[in-house]
């Protein structure tokens, strides 16, 4: 296991050098290149004259391209535009709300979906079945950022149930301690703001939950129908053994296997469906700011903000192989 | 491992055959003739015979043929014109006026006719969907076959690249290359076209790879048919199936990603477009005082994605092989 | 290993079990009335079983009636489709979720298992029903170490605590199924065992509960033929000693008749026949049994049958002289006529990847230092088991696989050529005929694009000329011309197995090399194949390579035997010679596994 994990972090270097050469590339393949895009609005020809001799611009690119490298390796992400902050502290800043929404949207898409998937296999053409079906077309079908504003126009707007945005009531006073709301109500006793935060994180999550649950949902049931017809499922039912545990440790837990994989490939589409359901709740993570920085041509925090969520999800996908190597022996390495 | 668990044709061999133009050409010249001088049924024409019989592939043919009847008939069907705003007068900050026997659909915030920007949408909804399709499937289509013809380094190399592609979430990727390439319509349609371009790929690689495994494969080489005959003739042909499913799904993904884009403030033009992710999120603002503005474009996006998909859905049960042999 | 121990034990299980059947079997008798023996075990009666289909329902057994007694092995024989195995799945009560019991009884000790509720066979399946299934690669959960898949049936149906006690009789079973080091081998997964250890796994399961009736479904067929043996003398030593009714499901007959009491034959549904064992093969009386029995790989070799076949004497009498003659005829060719295909120390050598980035890659030989000549217009039969190179050896010679070192030459100039041009040339004159006709023929092409697609690669006259040229071969492969249009899809196994023929033959290739070209089909198909391959040889000359696993084939058309072990050579000679005096251990082991050996008594 251990090997599995040294391994693929080892891999993650080369994508990540990949990836760095790419978004030097970018910047500099930007429409007025990159002073222009450094400076944004505050553009002026003396400025710009000045960041070139300041950033080397009038070097070799591969002499350039091996200093970005070094100032990346150094943890220096260059600075947004927009608040004048490194883009670095801005994604550690913002990133505990994105992974709190995530989070929330992913319990949302498992809790629901792998009941929902389950037994619509098994009860094939039932009225479960049929919803199923029904609800991994929504999922497919409607766009995250529209979802996100009927969730907000019904239960905000009009039964006033959840708050409409931003991630804590204004009037909420609360210490932050890890930038996790939830985690520091918790952490610093003050319940009320910990449910506060909680509440702000409902409607968001199930717009950004919706399209992963379908997906879930969907590769559930297909992967339970497939394992229910499978010979080690009849041989086990030839054991004579107790109906709970040929669901539970037989089927359910077979067909976990490409769900689990699933999942893994859901976090990308997560990140990206942030951006849009930040935006439309005000909710201040990594996917708002990201929006605001397109909307300011703030490249630098694009730049920035790409690489380190591709880290993020190569991470995240390692976690799923390795869960993946828990549940399915053949996977594990032998010694 | 065991012995019998060696890969039928390995890479290596087989790929180090240089690639002829021998008695290739006289079997590629008119294939196409042979397979309809004889009928009986192909695996297309067995699937086009599923899908007619197949009520939900029947209501996704409905709604995109009704799609794009309104996108090529736009010009007939709209009362007014893309751009213009015939309610402009009767705007005011606190009063959007709705539904009248004027405007079918009521007005927007600009003044413009909705009924007449939804269907002058669809045209352009149509035009980003089919464009960025083939734009991803034409970049997806060339990488894929470079990796899985010549195999090797290229392989290795055209496969790091998407796996690249795909560790940036799609969006971002999005957002990156439309950044890149300005801010117009023609950049959007880039921009979800090479979105598309890994995906492609990677699904006609390992498609190829898992037909060059069988054996017909192989008695067609023995055959001493060239590499590339094979390929032309048996390999391409058996693995396009996964493909043009990934395309018919590929185009609703397209109409969403757009109105996603245009969320987002890419895209160019006026805020008053007709186009639906434009108008959809212009209608943020009006949320509480007209919601219909923000609904009809949704509802929009979302039906033709639904016709899209079923279309997909429906052709890949079809193609399934496992649903194609009788028993 | 610990023998005294073990039979110990089997003893016990043993009684404990007399004492349930003596109370069973007054039941029995009760519920069936006066003529019903104490120890019928299973009655089947006018037995149906239907399955529900888009169509409507679709009969898979109809009136089927069998008798299953205390410690009998009863073998139901028949091919694919002919509903062996939904009848056993019926009495198991596993019937795939849209079949069911339409008409009919299935009594088993006064139960009827037709009729009872899903709780009922629940709770009978695992203690006196079990099931050996059919094919071990799939039967194992994969995610579950073996130990805890036997754990749990002893659980579940009470007859084990769970923890140690459990595991004790698992392991205690698992060494009674033949499985040595067993109490390590059950914390393993299915993947750390062979396909053998996975079946003995199985059988150790299906007998778990001390069953009175074990379903063993095709039990050995997914495996090699020297694993097979010891496989089923394990089975039926413990169910004799067990006292245990089995109903052996299988497509062998020669299984059936070495391994049964009684046989019931099956044929599209239908019981067409059953008795003793012996009987029905000896004397078949049905018309489908007198087929399966003539089209069976019997072990008679192919001289006496078609000595048989004409009725001439003298043919006997030449081949039992033929030896002989032969020897001298062949030292005599080899001197006049060189081989058609001569393989002088081929190796092959595969680097197989190493684990992960950093890992070593490993040299497999896969074929090592293997010679032979191929004499033209002979059939010669490379045998050996899977993994034993002997289809990489074939590959080679179709020049798919160039040798990592020694030579291959045909007809004196070395294999492939090292012009484009040459390799072509050496394509048109030897062609390949693959063993599974579902994956060798291209799905999207024809019946006829498939038998035309070498004549027009290798421009072949015009179209009218290459349609005519289609429709020969299509005539000497016995395809009908309707077939012509169709595709794979629709065509049966054998069907597909002609038109892949065909295409071999389209060429007039001197060399066609059969890569199991016959082990997917059933018997009676395989043998009408077997026949019409060496009609085509006599009609057109052909020389034939033939990679089997089968002996029985071999010995049906082969001149020439190799036999094949890890890749290299270990006996070779004439048909006659290996298969009544085999030199080595290994082709002896070979032979003795062959089920129903002494059948060609019977013929």
């Amino acid at each position: 296991m251990l090997r599995l994990v040294t391994q693929r972090l080892l891999l993650l270097i080369p994508l990540l050098l990949g990836l760095s050469v790419l978004l030097f590339a970018w910047v500099r393949a930007l429409p007025g290149g990159p002073v222009t895009a450094m400076l944004g609005e505050r553009y002026t020809p003396e400025a710009a004259a000045e960041i070139e001799r300041e950033m080397g611009l009038d070097q070799p690119l591969i002499v350039q391209y091996g200093k970005y490298l070094l100032r990346l390796i150094q943890g220096d992400f260059g600075t947004s535009l927009m608040s004048g902050r490194p883009v670095l502290e801005e994604f550690l800043t913002k990133f505990p709300a994105t992974i709190e929404l995530t989070v929330v949207a992913l319990v949302f898409a498992i809790g629901v979906g792998i009941p929902l998937g389950y037994l619509a296999a098994r009860r094939a053409g039932s009225v479960v079945d049929h919803s199923a079906v029904v609800v991994s077309l929504i999922g497919v079908t409607v766009p995250v950022f529209f979802l996100a504003f009927i969730l907000k126009y019904l239960f905000a707007v009009e039964l006033g149930w959840f708050p409409t945005s931003g991630r804590q009531s204004a009037t909420m006073v609360a210490t932050h301690p890890t930038n996790f709301y939830v985690l520091d109500g918790l952490l610093t006793a003050e319940w009320d703001a910990a449910w506060d935060a909680l509440v702000h994180l409902i409607l968001p999550g199930v717009a950004l939950g919706t399209i992963p649950l379908a997906i879930i949902a969907r590769m559930t049931r297909a992967a339970v129908s497939e394992v229910q017809n499978a010979d080690y499922v009849r041989t086990a039912r030839a054991k004579g053994i107790r109906a709970s545990r040929l669901r539970t440790e037989h089927i359910l837990r077979n067909a976990m296997l490409p769900v689990l994989t699933t999942i893994g490939l859901q976090v990308g589409l997560l990140l990206s469906g942030a951006v849009l359901t930040e935006t439309v709740f005000a909710f201040s993570g990594i996917g708002s700011f990201l929006a605001e920085a397109v909307f300011n041509a703030d490249y630098p925090v694009l730049q920035g903000f790409v690489l380190l969520i591709a880290v993020t999800y190569a991470l995240v996908n390692l976690l799923v192989d390795v869960s993946y190597g828990l549940i399915d022996p053949r996977l594990r390495r032998q010694q | 491992m065991s012995a019998n668990e060696l890969p039928p044709t390995s890479g290596g061999g087989a790929a180090a055959a240089p690639l002829h133009t021998g008695p290739a050409s006289i079997h590629g010249a008119d294939g196409g003739t042979a397979g309809t001088d004889h009928s009986g049924e192909g695996v297309w024409s067995r699937a086009w015979r599923t899908l007619r019989r197949n009520p939900v592939a029947i209501g996704g043919f409905v709604i995109v043929a009704l799609f794009v009847l309104v996108a090529v008939l736009a010009p007939v069907l709209a009362p007014f014109g893309p751009s213009e705003l015939p309610g402009r007068a009767e705007i005011r900050p606190t009063h959007i006026p709705g539904p009248s026997s004027d405007y079918l659909l009521g007005l927007d915030r600009y003044g413009g006719d909705v009924l007449s920007k939804l269907i002058w949408g669809a045209r352009a909804s149509l035009l980003v969907g089919i464009l960025s399709t083939l734009f991803g499937l034409a970049g997806g289509m060339l990488l894929g076959l470079l990796a899985g013809w010549f195999g090797g380094w290229v392989d290795f190399a055209a496969m790091r690249l998407v796996d690249l592609m795909l560790s940036v979430p799609s969006l971002l990727l999005a957002v990156s290359i439309a950044a890149i390439a300005g801010q117009s319509q023609m950049s959007v349609i880039v921009a979800i076209g090479v979105v598309q371009v890994p995906i492609f790929a990677r699904l006609l690689r390992g498609s190829m790879l898992s037909q060059r495994g069988q054996d017909y494969v192989l008695a067609a080489s023995a055959l001493g048919l060239t590499r590339r005959a094979v390929t032309m003739s048996h390999v391409l042909p058996n693995s396009v199936g996964p493909v043009i499913v990934q395309a018919t799904l590929t185009l609703a993904t397209a109409v969403i990603e757009a109105a996603a884009l245009s969320f987002l403030g890419l895209g160019g033009g006026e805020p008053s477009t007709a186009e639906w992710g434009r108008m959809l999120t212009a209608a943020q603002q009006e949320l509480a005082v007209a919601p219909r503005l923000a609904i009809l474009p949704g509802v929009c996006i979302a039906i033709t994605a639904l016709g899209f998909t079923l279309v997909g859905e429906s052709l890949r049960e079809a193609l399934d092989p496992r649903n194609r042999t009788r028993r | 290993m610990n023998d005294e121990k073990k039979t110990q034990h089997t003893d016990d299980a043993g009684a404990g079990k007399r004492v349930i059947d003596l109370t069973d079997g007054t039941d029995t008798g009760t519920a069936q009335g006066a003529q019903a023996a104490d120890d019928v075990v299973l009655r089947v009666e006018d037995l149906a079983v239907d399955f529900r289909t888009e169509g409507g329902a679709a009969r898979a057994v109809r009136g089927a009636n069998l008798t299953v007694r205390r410690g009998e092995t009863v073998a139901i024989v028949g091919e694919s489709g002919s509903g062996k195995t939904t009848l056993a799945m019926a009495v198991l009560g596993l019937l795939a979720s849209n079949g069911s019991v339409a008409e009919g009884h299935i009594w088993f000790r006064g139960e009827d298992l037709g009729k009872v509720s899903a709780q009922r066979l629940a709770s009978l399946r695992g203690t006196d029903l079990g099931l050996v299934p059919q094919d071990p690669m799939t039967n194992l959960d994969p995610v579950m170490p073996i130990g805890r898949q036997i754990d749990e049936g002893l659980i579940d149906n009470g007859l084990r605590r769970p923890g140690r006690d459990a595991r004790g009789r698992t392991v205690e079973l698992l060494s009674e199924a033949g499985l040595p080091d067993a109490a390590r081998r059950a914390s393993q997964y299915p993947h750390e065992f062979s396909g053998g250890m996975r079946q003995r796994a199985l059988i150790a399961m299906g007998l778990s509960g001390r069953p009175a009736l074990l379903v063993a479904d095709e039990p050995t067929s997914a495996l090699d033929v020297t694993v097979q043996r010891g496989i089923l003398d394990q089975l039926s030593d413990l169910t004799h000693e067990l006292g245990t009714a089995v109903l052996l499901i299988t497509h062998d007959l020669g299984l059936a008749a070495e391994r049964a009491d009684q046989v019931v034959v099956m044929y599209r549904g239908e019981i067409v026949e059953q008795g003793p064992a012996r009987e029905v093969l000896m004397n078949p009386h049905h018309e489908y049994t007198k087929r399966l029995m003539a089209s069976a790989p019997s072990l008679a070799s192919r001289r006496i049958e078609i000595a048989r076949e004409r009725g001439l004497e003298e043919v006997l009498q030449e081949a039992l002289l033929a030896p002989e003659a032969e020897a001298e005829a062949a030292a005599g060719q080899a001197g006049a006529e060189a081989p058609l295909v001569s393989v002088r120390d081929a190796t092959k050598v595969f680097r197989i990847r190493g684990r992960g980035l950093l890992g070593r890659g490993k040299d497999f030989t896969a074929v090592d230092g293997v010679s032979l000549d191929v004499p033209r217009g002979s059939t010669v039969a490379v045998v050996g088991e899977s993994g034993s190179g002997k289809s990489t050896l074939a590959r080679m010679i179709l020049d798919i696989e160039p040798p990592t070192s020694g030579t291959i030459t045909f007809d004196g100039e070395p294999v492939g050529g090292r012009t484009q041009a040459a390799r072509i040339a050496y394509r048109r004159r030897v062609q390949p005929v693959f063993q599974d006709p579902y994956s060798s023929l291209d799905p999207m092409y024809s019946v006829f694009r498939a038998i035309e697609e070498p004549l027009r690669a290798h421009a072949y006259g015009d179209q009218a000329a290459r349609r005519e040229r289609v429709e020969e071969l299509a005539d000497q492969v016995a395809l009908g011309k309707g077939l012509l249009r169709r595709f794979p899809s629709e065509l049966s196994g054998g069907q597909r197995q002609r038109v892949a023929i065909a295409r071999a033959l389209a060429l007039r290739p001197e060399l066609v090399v059969c890569d199991e070209a016959v082990s997917a089909l059933d018997v009676v198909v395989q043998a009408q194949i077997l026949r019409l391959l060496a009609g085509l040889q006599e009609e057109l000359g052909l020389t034939y390579l033939f990679i089997t696993h089968d002996l029985a084939v071999v010995r049906q058309i082969a001149d020439r035997v190799l036999v094949m072990q890890d890749g290299r050579l270990v006996e070779e000679g004439t048909v006659d010679e290996v298969f009544d005096s085999p030199r080595t251990g290994y082709t002896r082991a070979l032979l003795d596994a062959i089920p129903g050996k002494d059948l060609e008594l019977a013929l």
